[in-house]
Order: C-alpha cells, then structure tokens, then sequence
C-alpha cells in the first residue's frame, strides 16, 4: 500500500515538475510576446546554414551547406553550396530555381505551387516572429526558458499537419535570431537546420537575389 | 332592357344600401391587405417550354442558387493575412440561424497530403496505357539514373517534405495529369482562389471568402431578405479594416424586390397627384372625387380576390396597378360626362352604354388573350385586370349615374366637347397626307427594332451591389460564370459512363481545355478497368524485377536507400480494386460536389465549359446524342427564353388583334368603320416602334405585353370617335375620350420615373402608345371618316 501512494506522489510530483519545466500559458504569452517584439525590430537576416537531413528515402544523411537572405516582407534566398550548387529566390509570389545539375532556371507562381506555399510560409513563419499568430495553426510549448526553445506541433486541420509531427525552435541567447529549427516529420524522416553567423539588419547584397550567382 | 330598368330603379331606391354594402367591402379589402401574401419568384414569368423549365428545374435543385458568398477585403495595409483569417474564422464562427445550413471558410487541409498518397493506389486504374508506353523510355539505366538524379535534387529543396512522400509513391510522376486535373476541377467555378492556411484566399492574401449554403432559394423574395438581412446583421460586427460583401443572386433578388416596392410607392404617389389635379382644375366637383374612388376600391377588392384563387401576389402584377388604374377610370369619366351634360336617364346611358361594354370588352378580350399563355404569372396579371375592369365597368354604368346629377349651370367648358376644327379639303388631306408619311416613317424605323432577349435587362440591381461584385472580381478573378452540360442517369454508374463518351467528344469538339470534366480524374467503370488491366500486365514481376534491379544499380549514385521506393512497390503489389466511386477520400467528395448530383431518382453530372456562343452550338449537338442530357447557361437561357416566347407572342397578339377587331365589327357592323376605328392602333404600333428605335431602345417581353394593352386601350378611342361620328351623341365623346387618355397616360407616364426597368419599358409603351393612340383617334378619325365615309358630313 505504502510504496502504491509512494508511487503516487512521484508520479504526482513528476508531472508537476514536468508541467513547471514547460512553462504556465502565462509565461510563454509572456516569451511569445518579448520574441515578437525583438524579432520585428529585424528586417533583414543573411546567414550561413547546416541542414542535416534523415531521410528513410536516404541510406547516409544528406548534408547541405549554404545561405540564407531574408528581406521582409517579402524576399526570401536559399542557396545551397554543398553537396550540389541549388539557388531558389522568391520575391513576392515570383519564384525563380537553378540547380547545378540541369543548369536551367525555371521560373513559377507561388500562388499555383502549393508545395513551395507550404515551405515558403514556414519560413515565413519562423523567421518573422509573429508567434502569436501561429497559435492558430499550432500548440506551442514553453520547452526551455535559458535559451528559449519552443515546440510546435501543427493542430489537425492545419496544412503543416500533413507532414510535420513536430518541430522545436531554439532561439540564439539574445533572442534576436533563430539559432536552429529540428523538424521531426510525420514519416518519420527528421531535419536540423542549423544557422551560423547571422547577420541582422544589414544590408543584402543585390547578387544575393540572382538566382544564378 | 327590362332588366335594366330594374336594376337601375332598384339601385336608385336603395343607393345609399349600396353604397354601404360596397363602402363595406371596400374596407374589408383595404383591411384583408396586410394579410396579402406577395411574392417575387421570377419563375412565375417564365413559359412552361420544356428546356427554359428543365434549366429553372435544375438551378433550383442545383447547389448554385442555394449559396452565398461573403467576401472580406483587408482594407488597411497595416493588418496581414493572420488578421484576415482570425477575423474570417470569427465570422463563420459566429453565424447560426436556422436559415444556415453549413458555413465554409475553408477546408481541411491537414489530411491532404496523406489522401492524396492514398489516391495513388488508384494510379493503374487511372493511368491510360498510352503513358505506360511512354514509361518504357525512363525503364533504361540511362532512363533511371536521369529520374534518380532529379528526385535528389528535389531533396535539396526546401519544400522536399512536402515533396518526399510523393517521389517515394510515385518516382516517375505518372500522378502529374491527376493532380492537374485536380486543380482544374478546384477552378470550375470559375473563382481564383488559392487555399492557404485551410481558408479560401485570393492569390494576394489580402481576400478571404466564406460560403453560406442556406435553405433559402435565391428565386424566394421573402426567404432571400430574411437570410441577407440575418448575414448583414453578421457583418455589421466584423472589424473596422476589413470591408465585407455578400455576393449571392439572393442579394439581386432583394434588391429587385427594393427597386419595386419603391417604384409602386413612387409612381403610386404621382399618380394620386396627378389625379388630385385632375379633379381639382378640371372638375372642380366633389361628385368626382367618386370617378377616382372607383378604381381604387376595384383594385382593392380585386387585390383580395386574386390573393384567395392564386394564393399569392405578384409583385410585378402590383407594379402594374397604376397602369390599370388609369384604364379603368375612362368608364367613370365617360359616364360623369355623360350624365353631367344629359342628365342621368337610362336614355343617356343608353347612349354611350354600347360603346363603353365593346370598349371595356377589347380590353378585357386582350387581356384574356394572356389565359392562352404558357406564363403562369400572366395568368395573374390576366384575372387582376379583367377582374378590375369589369367591376369598374360595373360602378360605372349601374352605381355611379345616380350620384350624379345634371348641372348644365355648372357645366364647365371641359365638359363640352371643344367647338368644331374649321376644315377645308385641302386641310383634311393635307393632315391625312401627313399622317401617312409619319406613318411610313415610323413602319420603317419600326423595322430596325431589335429584340432583347436578355433577362438580365431585367435586373434592377442598386449600384451597391454592383460596386460589391465589381470588387469581387476584382479580387477573386475576372470571375464569369461558366455554362454548365448535364448528363444523367437512373444510377451512379450509368452517369459515370454517359458522361464519360459525352466528355470525350466534347472535349474532341470544343478542346479539352475548355471542357471541364470529373471524367479526367475519374472516367467510367468500363476504362478503369481496362487502364488496370493494362497496368497489371506492364507491371508483370519481370518488370519489377528489372526496376528494382535498375534501382540497386543507378541507386546508390545518388544514395538512395535500398527501401526507397517502398510505397510504390506496394501500389504495385496491391492496386486498388475497382470501385464505382474512391471512398473516403475528403477531397473526392468535396471535389464530387460541384459535379454530381442526385436529384430524385436522377443521378446528374454536370461539366462546365465557358458559356461562350460557338462553344454552345457545338455542345448542343453533340448532347443530341445523350437523351436527357442538357445544357445551362445564362446566353442559352434567354435565347430558350426567346424562343418559347416569341412564337407564343406571335400567337397572342394575333388573338388580340383578331378579338379587337371582332369585338369592333360587332358593334360598328362595317367594314369601313371598323377600319376607321384600327386608326388608333395602328397609329399607336407603329409610332411606338419607331420611337422605341429612336431612343436606342429594343424590343423586349414586358414592351410587348404593354403593346397588347395599348391595343385593347387605343381602340376603345376608335370605337367612341366612330361612334361620335356616325351618330352625333351630344354625351360630351371628345372631352370624355380626352379626359379618358388623359388619365390613363398619368397612369402610365408615372411608370417612366419607375427605377425597375420591367415596368419602365411598359412605360415608355404605354405612354406613346395611348399618347399616338389618342391623337390620331382625335385628329386622323374624323378626317378620314369625312373623306371616305361621309363626305357631306358636317365638321366635327
């Protein structure tokens, strides 16, 4: 009987502290909000990038190496380096990609592109920190106050939920910029975008928007 | 004539009795009004052709005219598409009435990535053996290695979650003409909307749009105000940076009912002014006031009475009230004239009693012409006019001379007809000569009028609404509404294969681009089978075999893994059996629902193609050759319209002029006096119609309605200026048959300040025509009956 309530209280205390370690709705209304305000005074990050990609598609993970230009509101690069030179520009709805391979530039809507919608807007989404607005599409939780994480998980009718099991946002310790994205998705396949050197607020140099460059 | 002298000396003893028992009557009715059921179905106006029902039958069971669409626009650039859909999912959220039965903002689209990896296992069934054969080429280690390096590639993507499934499932893309077949059917309606987030947007994201499915049809006038007062009330609380619109036929219809009610509160009001001044500067007597009384408590009664036998009032019957209003008054007129000049006798109405029932009667046998019409509503407006006609016919004749007396003290210079015109031959056939040469002017203008058959031109809409869709466009696509082809069937799979070998020629006819159709994503049973059938013999195990051999070769360039491909081996093992329908699938059946229908016993499945002129003419023979399959556009419905209506029309007016013209012959028994008396008509006819032309209008149903009318009205002139001239009746014609068209062009002049184009056409109609009808009854009749008939005859 003795170690059944022992039992108990553990759970008990376990689940307390659990619920404590990942922070009260107030506190994380309270992270949300101070987020949104230092991330709105940014309106332009460059930065370097490691993806690390597990994919069950892949015997070995496929590493990618290379840059990352935001202008808001509305100018996105990705640039890939490594393992094989990939350039995809998005300005406004006009989206243009290269790859070394085919050597050819094709050039597309967003709106009619339903895929590069999906992806664009999650970068959007994580790089804009406006995630208040995100609790419509996604539960979030408070996972670690120094530095801030925080961990989606897309609600059922959100589009996200057709591939994203989950994805945690670690936060550099000034939280002005995203340190690295971990994307756990649904069949199983898992992606770390880690960021190095970012660069706030200065100025992006126009060949970072040539998609040939 | 025995029994006129007693109904006369009854109704003289008891005039008072009578005038109680009517007063009585007249209150009841004015009483009944506010239980008058009205209504504003525009399908009451439509002939009983078996195409124009079949197309009112299925937009009526059809999922368009139950659905309504609020469109908010961002209006302020400091709020974002978060805003938009916060305020969108707030708004749908909030709407509930019984009148709603299902409000979308979006779909669900965290399930369709999944369901559409699930739909894949219909790829053998759905892939047509002539892609197979094009498979063949990529089955290479050329072939392969090229597909293997492009699929990797596609993993350095950033939307390579997205993507990544679907390669696995599908590495040589044999899904492409699924998916775009997909997103054309998504387009059918013709909006541009992209789905973002699970809310329908604009391409811009500045737009989001709400549908309402209701119960309300949007051809139910009371049902329609009820929904879009309920959807304002909604929209009066969304926030001040957003702007919203209700676009829906549902707002035409309101707004149509608006338009009238203030044209019959607008045209009802100067006619009673125009009245007033009648009386009060031509009178001048307060035995008049009942000349004007007449009509209304007729209407009144006949209001009561036409609500108890059809169950309901037409507003555009109601709209037409003034109009025969301002007929009716003409017997009170010619009466009071009548018995202030002569006295109240049964001599006096002996005299003018013959013309005035041939006169009512042409009216009446016009309007009992629109008994033989296939529109159930000019049924209505048939028993409405008569109804009223007779019973003013009947004040007039038995109830009215005895509260008149004969005051020739008072007599009034109006009441006297005017002092004879001086003629000379030379003035006569001068005027004759004239009225010829203004005759054959007009016949030739008259032969340019076009016909519209365009039932938009109908359409009172308020600038509001317009300035609404305006911006919908705007917005959502320069939106047109396509034309629809259906086909159907007693059962689903029936429907599927009509429609598929339909589909198929339409598409060989018109494009397939231009033909949108479930039969691409989903053909009948038949095909299916056969593409499986294919499928299964490419997909041997040799070939697999190969393919996984091929894989383990090429593979390990790119690093794929050994199980890379695994889901579609699977597809490959294990195809989808064939079913009538693909089941659970989300998409499927909210794809299927602006397809297919099942109306009754009927399975319907519609394909939609731009509603465009040679597009049509195409389709429409080629749906010949599937019995019950038919066609719906809005260019297609007026013409069928049209059609139905015109030979009807021919017939119509045929049968009035020929009652008219019985009627006259009846009372005048000559040839040549009856011609004389066709002056007005004729007169009226032609000068319509050139005048129609030259003020750019055209012909259309209700300005041919009215020509009828004008027809039974003008020839009443005719007939009393004849009359006059043959027999020299001091009863005071000339001023009577003035006063008479006096009045009734009050009544319908007051329609050309009517807003609603119906009753602004028969207005304009109207006006000319007992205007033209009037003149030459006056100026042309007794010339001519001079100068052919009686050529010693003093001058009238």
């Amino acid at each position: 009987m003795n170690k059944k309530i022992t039992a108990w209280i553990l759970l008990f205390c376990f689940t307390l502290a659990h619920a404590y370690a990942e922070g009260t709705p107030k506190e994380l209304e309270e992270v949300l909000t101070g987020l949104q305000e230092k991330m709105s005074k940014v309106d332009s990050i460059s930065t370097a990038f490691i993806q690390e990609k597990n994919l069950a598609m892949f015997k070995q993970k496929v590493i990618l190496k290379g840059n990352i230009y935001i202008q808001k509101p509305a100018m996105l690069a990705w640039k890939v380096s490594s393992p094989l030179r990939y350039a995809l520009v998005i300005s406004g709805t006009d989206i243009s990609q290269w790859d070394q391979d085919s050597g050819r530039v094709q050039s597309l809507s967003l709106n009619r592109n339903p895929s590069f919608q999906v992806a664009v807007q999650q970068m959007q989404n994580w790089f804009s920190g406006s995630y208040k607005s995100m609790e419509a599409d996604y539960d979030i939780k408070l996972i670690s106050q120094q530095p801030i994480e925080l961990e989606f998980i897309p609600k059922e009718k959100a589009v996200s939920a057709n591939f994203i099991q989950q994805v945690n946002v670690l936060f550099s310790p000034d939280e002005h910029y995203i340190k690295q994205i971990n994307i756990l998705e649904k069949t199983g396949d898992s992606t770390l975008l880690e960021f190095i050197n970012p660069e706030l607020n200065r100025e992006i140099p126009t060949s970072a928007w040539e998609v040939k460059a | 004539m025995r029994y006129l002298l007693k109904i006369d000396s009854f109704l003289r003893n008891h005039k008072r009795m009578v005038a109680g028992i009517l007063g009585a009557l007249i209150l009841v009715s004015l009483l009944g009004l506010k239980f008058v059921r009205y209504n504003n179905n525009i399908e009451s106006m439509l002939p009983m052709d078996e195409a124009v029902q079949q197309a009112m039958r299925f937009l009526r069971e059809s999922n368009f005219s139950d659905k309504l669409v609020i469109s908010l626009r961002l209006n302020d650039p400091a709020y974002t598409t978060d805003d938009l859909i916060l305020a969108a999912d707030r708004l749908a959220a909030s709407i509930s009435s019984p009148l709603v039965k299902q409000v979308t903002s979006g779909i669900n689209s965290g399930n369709f990535l999944p369901e559409m990896i699930f739909f894949l296992q219909y790829l053998g069934q759905l892939t047509p053996p002539a892609s197979l054969e094009d498979l063949k080429n990529q089955l290479t280690p050329e072939g392969l290695t090229e597909r293997l390096a492009f699929i990797y590639r596609q993993s350095l993507t950033p939307q390579s979650s997205f993507l990544m499934p679907f390669l696995r499932a599908d590495p040589f893309n044999l899904s492409a003409p699924l998916l775009s077949n997909i997103e054309k059917l998504s387009r059918a309606s013709g909006y541009d909307v992209t789905v973002n987030r699970g809310h329908f947007l604009s391409p811009d994201g500045r737009s989001a749009m709400i549908i309402v499915k209701t119960s309300v049809l949007l051809t139910e006038g009371f049902g329609s105000r009820k929904i879009i007062d309920y959807l304002q009330s909604k929209l009066r609380d969304v926030a001040g940076y957003i702007n919203a619109d209700i676009i829906a036929g549902h707002m035409h219809t309101v707004a149509n009912e608006d338009t009238i009610k203030k044209d019959i509160r607008l045209t009802a009001g100067i006619a009673a002014l125009g009245f007033i001044f009648l009386f009060l500067f031509l009178f001048n007597d307060w035995r008049a006031l009942i000349i004007f009384a007449m009509p209304l408590g007729a209407v009144l009664i006949t209001t009561l009475v036409t609500f108890f036998i059809f169950g309901s009032l037409s507003y555009f019957v109601i709209g037409l009230s003034t109009v025969i209003a301002g007929i009716t008054l003409d017997y009170g007129i010619y009466v009071y004239i009548a018995v202030r000049k002569a006295g109240n006798q049964l001599a006096t109405l002996d005299k003018i009693r013959q013309p005035m029932i041939f006169g009512a009667l042409t009216t009446v046998s016009v309007f009992i012409v629109f008994f033989f019409s296939s529109v159930a509503g000019y049924h209505q407006l048939a028993f409405f006019s008569n109804f009223t006609i007779m019973l003013c016919l009947l004040f007039a004749l038995f109830i009215l001379p005895h509260f008149i007396k004969q005051e020739p003290a008072l007599a009034k210079p109006t009441q006297k007809d005017p002092p004879p015109i001086p003629h000379s031959k030379t003035a006569d056939y001068s005027l004759i000569g004239g009225w010829l040469v203004l005759m054959v002017i007009a016949l030739i203008l008259s032969c340019g009028l076009r016909f519209n058959s365009d039932i938009t031109q109908f359409d009172a809409v308020t600038p509001q609404v317009l300035k609404s869709e305006e911006e919908f466009r705007k917005n959502w696509g320069n939106h047109k509404l396509p034309a629809v082809l259906v086909v159907q069937a007693p059962n689903l799979q029936s429907a599927y294969e009509i429609n598929d070998r339909l589909s198929r020629q339409a598409a060989a006819a018109i494009g397939q681009e231009n033909f949108t159709s479930l039969a691409y994503l989903w053909p009948a049973e038949a095909d299916r089978r056969k593409n499986l059938a294919a499928w299964v013999k490419f997909w041997q195990p040799p070939q697999v075999n190969r393919l996984k051999e091929l894989i383990s070769v090429s593979g390990p360039l790119y690093n794929f893994s050994d199980d890379a491909f695994a889901p579609f081996y699977r597809i490959l093992e294990n195809p989808a059996p064939v079913e009538i329908e693909p089941s659970g699938l989300a998409f499927f059946t909210q794809l299927k629902e602006q397809f297919l229908l099942k109306n009754g016993a009927h399975y319907q499945v519609l394909s939609y193609f731009p509603d465009d002129e040679q597009f049509i003419e195409k389709l429409r023979l080629i749906k010949e050759n599937f019995p019950g399959s038919f066609l719906v556009s809005r260019k297609s419905f007026s013409r069928q319209i049209a059609q139905a209506l015109t030979g009807e029309f021919l017939f119509l007016i045929t049968l009035a002029i020929l009652a008219t013209a019985g009627l006259t012959g009846l009372l005048l028994k000559s040839l040549r006096l009856m011609a004389l008396a066709s002056v007005p008509v004729i007169t009226a006819l032609a000068l319509t119609g050139g005048i129609t032309r030259l003020a750019g209008l055209s012909l259309n149903i209700p300005s041919i309605i009215a020509a009828m009318v004008v027809i039974g009205l003008v020839s009443d002139y005719g007939i009393f200026m004849v009359y006059y001239c043959k027999y020299k009746y001091e009863t005071g014609t000339i001023t009577a048959v003035t006063l008479a068209a006096l009045t009734t062009l009050i009544g319908a002049g007051v329609l050309l300040f009517a807003r609603h184009p119906v009753l602004f056409s028969v207005g304009v109609v109207m006006t000319s025509g007992v205007l033209f009808g009037y003149l030459s009854s006056l100026l042309v009749i007794p010339v001519l009956y001079r100068v052919w008939n009686n050529k010693n005859a003093p001058p009238i």
